[in-house]
């Protein structure tokens, strides 16, 4: 993915940041089924 | 300079420490009034980081030439009548992510190493029109966002209070020159708990301000939750810097002793109880609480939820907005970035708008809710950070996108509501703890006060690290 987005990050550089973005991207992605005016919204944002 | 030889070295104390522990309002007074001016205080100033701080490694650039310039003139301009206020000769550290006209702001990274700035930031032109003088830019986790290590640009500040600590960042060089008598008051940056982390881990005050109410203009930091804030000694100083911070000519000084009875502390003990926190400081929150009480406020508890989803919300946003400011430097420069600060300004590059859009609606989530205690309570309280050092923090939780350490500060920097970490006490192992009291936007002057009350009943803001050979006994009481 990082190739996609065309940063020159080296391989070592990915491999760190690997688990960076797949913890973000999991947090964003909880997040995104609380956004109040989502369609299909379900909860409120937790505790 | 090893750190086990700072404590022994031989140094001229006594009068210099008076000068170089004073508050930002007893030097400007004594500059006032002549006891004191302003050369004399910058040079004691320059004197004592130019021993202490190969060891604290809290500056990047001592700005001595242009001080003693500005020392001068505001001695001339203030012994001709033209005295322009408490700021008025009394040399400020800068965090060196915040723009200086004319003096290098690297934000502590290679890529920024030689930039030197044609115009101050807003903030910064604001206080040297108030008569304030810049002694000093001051050391930051680069970018303000990355994990320090010994190969930054300059390698990160040393916790005053126990030097085989780091002191916590962002604003860590700012906490430590203040807490080490190396400069009465300083500006940091918070989008997270920048300024109130490392205040707490120093024993120092630190305030974020309301969103928007300071202009961080000229800041480096993600525009929706990056403020601008004052690091100082007292709550006193915080709030005089506040004031020459702030375009809107409000006194927040001026009230600081003029807390209304019946005063309600609340307290979301649900939401703290939910979260790891050190043992000490739980003890520190809980004992802070009981000063509050004795004080004749009314301690409540009350819900806020959605407090740890606003501090995850808070770094998806800024890891959004991160990414967007350093896309091109990234793309040409990323080398020059260090190992840690270019994975955290490139990690924005995998999120979404809707994941961008879902984290700020969040925040407007949280914000009623916040905005809804606070109509039931005039501050609410909470510990600032769920750890002791630095080093903790970053074994608790590599990544802070789960809220981290800053699960109680980084809430309000999406909901912006004003917040400050003011001293609490200690742990065993003599590392200072800090109380945050967060008020309602725009009611600083409210919040302040409640803080200079909590200060005014201890007296953990009189105490200095151990840095000197004469006040070598541990929290020795200065004054």
């Amino acid at each position: 993915m990082a190739q996609a987005l065309e940063l020159p990050l080296e391989d070592e550089d990915l491999e760190r940041l690997a688990p960076m973005v797949d913890d973000l991207t999991g947090e964003a992605r909880r997040l995104r089924r609380y956004a109040p005016g989502a369609i299909g919204q379900l909860e409120d944002p937790g505790e | 300079m090893h750190p086990a030889r700072l404590g022994s070295s031989k140094t001229r104390v006594s009068e210099a420490q008076d000068v170089d522990f004073l508050t930002l309002a007893e030097a400007g007074r004594r500059i006032h009034e002549g006891s004191l001016s302003p050369t004399e205080l910058v040079e004691a100033l320059i004197d004592r980081a130019r021993r202490l701080d190969p060891v604290l490694r809290s500056t990047i650039t001592l700005a001595a030439d242009s001080a003693f310039a500005g020392a001068s003139a505001a001695g001339v301009a203030i012994g001709r009548g033209r005295w322009s206020g408490p700021l008025h000769g009394v040399p400020l550290g800068i965090k060196d992510s915040i723009a200086t006209a004319g003096l290098r702001t690297t934000a502590n990274s290679r890529v920024l190493e030689h930039w030197v700035p044609d115009e101050d930031a807003p903030v910064v032109a604001a206080l040297r029109a108030a008569g304030a003088i810049v002694l000093s830019k001051l050391n930051l986790n680069e970018f303000a966002w990355a994990i320090p290590s010994e190969h930054d640009l300059h390698p990160p500040p040393r916790n005053p209070w126990s030097l085989s600590h780091v002191a916590m960042g962002s604003s860590s060089g700012s906490a430590v020159a203040v807490a080490s008598g190396l400069c009465p008051a300083a500006l940091g940056t918070d989008s997270g708990g920048s300024v109130r982390q490392p205040a707490a881990n120093c024993g120092v005050v630190g305030l974020k301000p309301t969103h928007g109410l300071i202009d961080a203009g000229g800041a480096l930091g993600a525009p929706t939750m990056t403020e601008v804030g004052p690091i100082a000694r007292t709550v006193e100083d915080c709030a005089l810097l506040l004031t020459g911070m702030s375009p809107t000519g409000m006194q927040y000084a001026g009230d600081l002793d003029r807390l209304p009875s019946g005063t309600r502390i609340g307290v979301p003990r649900r939401q703290i109880e939910l979260v790891e926190v050190d043992r000490e400081i739980r003890a520190g929150f809980d004992a802070a609480l009981n000063t509050l009480r004795d004080l004749g406020m009314e301690i409540v508890e009350i819900e806020v939820a959605g407090m740890a989803d606003a501090a995850v919300a808070d770094f998806v946003a800024l890891s959004a907005e991160t990414f967007a400011a350093h896309e091109l430097s990234l793309r040409t420069r990323m080398r020059d970035y260090g190992r840690s600060a270019r994975l955290y300004q490139s990690q924005g590059a995998f999120l979404s708008a809707a994941d961008y859009i879902a984290a700020l609606r969040v925040g407007d989530v949280v914000r009623e809710r916040v905005d809804r205690a606070l109509s039931t309570v005039d501050v609410l309280a909470t510990p600032v950070v769920t750890v002791l050092t630095a080093e903790a923090a970053r074994a608790a939780k590599a990544q802070p996108h789960t809220g981290g350490a800053a699960v109680f500060t980084a809430p309000f920097n999406l909901t912006g509501h004003p917040a400050l970490s003011v001293p609490c006490g200690f742990s065993n192992e003599r590392l200072p703890i800090g109380l945050q009291l967060v008020g309602r936007a725009g009611g600083e002057s409210e919040l302040l006060g409640v803080a200079h009350a909590y200060e005014q009943a201890t007296n953990w803001h009189s105490m200095h690290p151990p840095l000197d050979a004469d006040s070598a006994t541990w929290g020795h009481p200065t004054g």
